[in-house]
């Protein structure tokens, strides 16, 4: 008779039961032969498994031991099938006696002296375990707090393999255990130098307060955030863009539960969640660097990750020295734009990963960087080709392209108290509660950004005098058609933030000024 | 084309010859049929009666006798020749009409020019070279567009190098006016030298001129800079000069201008 205990994979995002088989057969050469589509960490579980056998004080079985992880189909992949595989190993072989085994689905990663290591996209699979029905999911202690945010399942979180079996065997109760001391000890030292643990604190403390002189440009950006537009930062080296894109998801509003779910499933998976964290309550903020390539910012690699934009899904994706960028990696970011969705296919799987973020960019506005001032000597025509490497496409999906005022150090008023991120966040929900308003009954469409034509005109109607306003910009800088209905959207979130019922004359003064690029390019000099 | 284009031809590619060297030849025998119907004594006696200072050389004349009578000289001219048509240059020699009157007189002017476009200038009573900075500064930038109006309003041709800065607003503001505005480039006609200026190039051939001395293809190197100021110079009746600095490569435009007798304008 063979054992069978529950365990769990990730496809994509989303978990798979797996059913690990353990069977023993008599008068065979010992081995230990493990089937099922492995990968070469499974494989290698065989030795972890023998080690953490010897050094618990069990015995390796003399016989010819088969462990098949079922489906068998389906490749799997990760070394968190260990302490599955161990239990179902001493349990063949009548080491332990467990009550309820087939109640429980196992997680972990055996070290070689019988403790649990952590593994990533527990979440992913406990909310899978929930919904196949498991009663209760045995995870690493260090993953405990990802795995308790899912309803309806239990979480029985474990440091060793003894425990486990204390546990199994109705001896342990799990929960009085105390916090790890070396991870207690960790942790402290991380959060004292501010170090990757204290990720979260540290964009707490990060606020719009500390943006100075770039008023404007503050105003530009809770318009971007209110109406989920993407912004384009235009200015010379220093002068801050970085430090604003950094702030972003401060004025973003408060994550829902759903929302905040979904980024931890995918941080999980990515391996980038801290152990002993629970759900990622801060909008995330992603920076690639322009050297980064078409598949880190997208996905892939032979197992399909998740890439930059879904690991920025419902945050920020900030895209600095957008000029820089290779133009096949930034046209690559047009579909993940229009779909909020990325489907990566590789030989080992499909996958598709959500990819909902607001695209922020940020560019020098010329080759030297400091046009306009006296100090560039770049020419008019070096300028326009350096415009030109980010491709129509891409620029079309910016609503917002915003110059950033030279910061004078000397000139800066310390007392001049600026708008601090809970201010800012303010306004954005509440011009956010009243797209959401606007849009109940539209399936796809959450803000105003994704309005489509016909809901432009019935929710942007301007009066004559703003007509002749957008008519006399649009004649002096050339736009099109599709040009002026962003800035209708722009102007319809203008309004929203001031809670106004109409868009008003002084919303499209305002979007006007939200245009810096279009402007400033049609002031080159040049043949076109 | 003139059908003696490939005379020329050969005459440019012969090893050791120069723009001097052939426009020399040329004189010493009186046309260029001559040159390739004379016989080596012939063309080497005539050497010999020139002056001390105008004389060719033996060696270099004898240089030119072998290439003459070989058979890659005629095929290599007829290939350029093809060449130049598939890529839509012009060939235009000193037998030609629209070949500038302002080069006759100078002893150094190419007798082969490569063009794109339409070579109008002999119909201009009046051509400005604007040349200049390359780092121009945006008084400068005005400066240039604003004398380039200027020219255009009173009927001359805007010569200029379609290097970045002063010269590329010059031609800018030329075409933007109406006007007729010539490159002189330092490399084929066929090249676009900085290519953001590609539009510019562009719109240079189809209401303008693109010149230049070498053939389709040659590629711009440091040398080819300044011969093509001295084309600049020679086919502007004045020059004006914005934004340059000492040593750039605008003064051998000015060194060029002043040998040649034209007026210089300094900005």
């Amino acid at each position: 008779m063979a054992t069978v205990v529950k365990s769990m994979a990730t496809v994509g995002v989303d978990g798979f039961m797996v059913e690990i088989e353990a069977s023993t057969i008599r008068g065979q050469q010992q081995m230990m032969s493990i089937i099922g589509l492995p990968d070469q960490a499974i494989k290698e579980a065989g030795e972890r498994i023998q080690a953490a056998l010897v050094s618990c004080g069990y015995e390796m079985p003399k016989d010819k031991t088969i462990i098949s992880l079922a489906p068998g189909d389906k490749k799997k992949r990760g070394s968190h099938f260990d302490l599955g595989m161990i239990i179902a190993l001493l349990f063949q072989t009548d080491q332990i006696s467990p009550k309820n085994l087939g109640e429980y689905a196992f997680v972990g990663e055996l070290s070689l002296d019988g403790r649990i290591r952590p593994c990533n996209g527990v979440l992913s699979m406990v909310t899978e375990a929930a919904k196949c029905g498991v009663k209760a999911v045995v995870v690493p202690f260090a993953n405990r707090k990802e795995a308790v945010t899912v309803p309806g399942v239990r979480i029985c979180p474990v440091k060793s393999l003894p425990d486990t079996i204390k546990f199994l065997e109705g001896r342990l109760d799990l929960d009085n255990q105390d916090e790890d001391e070396d991870e207690a000890m960790r942790s402290e030292l991380l959060g004292n130098q501010g170090g990757r643990g204290a990720k979260d604190e540290e964009s707490k403390q990060l606020d719009f307060s500390d943006v100075k002189g770039q008023d404007e440009l503050i105003e530009a950006i809770v318009l971007a955030a209110a109406g989920g537009h993407n912004v384009l930062m235009l200015g010379e080296p220093g002068c801050g863009k970085t430090m604003i894109a950094q702030r972003i998801p401060t004025i973003l509003p408060r994550m829902t539960e759903k929302e905040a779910l979904e980024v931890t499933k995918i941080h999980s998976i990515a391996g980038l969640l801290e152990n002993g964290k629970g759900l990622v309550s801060y909008r995330p903020f992603r920076a690639p660097h322009h050297n980064a390539s078409l598949n880190a910012l997208i996905g892939g690699g032979s197992y399909a990750q998740p890439g930059e934009v879904s690991l920025a899904h419902n945050g920020v994706l900030f895209l600095d020295e957008l000029a820089e960028f290779s133009k096949s990696t930034l046209d690559a970011l047009r579909q993940p734009m229009e779909d909020k969705r990325v489907t990566i296919s590789r030989v080992n799987g499909t996958n598709s990963y959500p990819a909902n973020f607001m695209f922020v960019a940020a560019m020098n506005p010329c080759p030297c960087g400091y046009y306009p001032s006296k100090r560039c000597r770049c020419t008019d025509y070096e300028i326009i080709h350096y415009r030109s490497k980010i491709s129509g496409p891409i620029l079309e999906r910016i609503d917002i392209q915003k110059s950033v005022a030279h910061v004078d150090y000397f000139e800066l008023d310390d007392e001049a108290v600026s708008h601090t991120s809970e201010e800012l966040r303010e306004r954005v929900e509440k011009a956010r509660r009243i797209q959401q308003e606007r849009f109940k009954g539209e399936a796809d469409v959450n803000c105003n950004a994704q309005m489509t034509t016909t809901m432009i005109q019935k929710y942007c109607k301007i009066d004559d005098e703003s007509t002749g306003l957008l008519k006399k910009a649009s004649e002096e800088y050339g736009y099109s058609a599709r040009v002026i209905h962003k800035l209708l959207r722009l102007a319809r979130t203008s309004a929203d933030l001031d809670g106004a019922e109409g868009v008003r004359k002084e919303d499209i003064i305002r979007v006007l000024k939200c245009r810096d690029l279009d402007v400033s390019s049609s002031r080159m000099y040049t043949i076109k | 084309m003139n059908e003696n284009a490939v005379k020329y031809l050969i005459l440019r590619s012969t090893p050791g010859f120069g723009n001097i060297s052939v426009n020399r030849l040329i004189r010493l025998c009186g046309s260029v049929d001559i040159c390739f119907d004379a016989d080596e004594r012939d063309i080497l006696s005539r050497d010999v009666k020139m002056p001390e200072t105008e004389r060719i050389g033996q060696k270099k004349l004898r240089a030119f006798l072998a290439y003459r009578d070989s058979d890659s000289a005629v095929n290599d001219a007829k290939n350029l020749i093809e060449k130049a048509t598939s890529v839509g240059c012009g060939i235009i020699t000193i037998e030609d009409i629209a070949y500038p009157k302002r080069f006759r007189g100078i002893c150094d002017m190419p007798t082969v020019l490569f063009v794109r476009g339409e070579l109008r200038i002999n119909e201009y009573e009046r051509s400005v070279g604007i040349v200049g900075a390359r780092r121009c500064s945006q008084e400068g930038k005005e400066e240039a567009i604003r004398r380039a109006e200027l020219e255009v309003t009173a009927a001359s041709a805007v010569v200029s190098g379609m290097a970045k800065g002063i010269d590329s607003y010059a031609h800018t503001a030329a075409i933007k006016n109406g006007g007729y505005t010539i490159a002189v480039l330092g490399s084929g006609p066929d090249i676009c030298y900085p290519s953001e200026h590609e539009k510019l190039y562009g719109e240079i051939i189809r209401s303008g001129c693109i010149v230049s001395e070498y053939p389709p293809g040659t590629l711009p190197r440091n040398y080819t800079f300044p011969a093509r100021n001295r084309l600049i110079a020679a086919l502007s009746d004045e020059i004006v000069v914005i934004d340059a600095g000492a040593h750039s490569g605008t003064e051998s435009t000015v060194r060029a201008a002043v040998k040649y007798g034209r007026r210089v304008e300094s900005i």
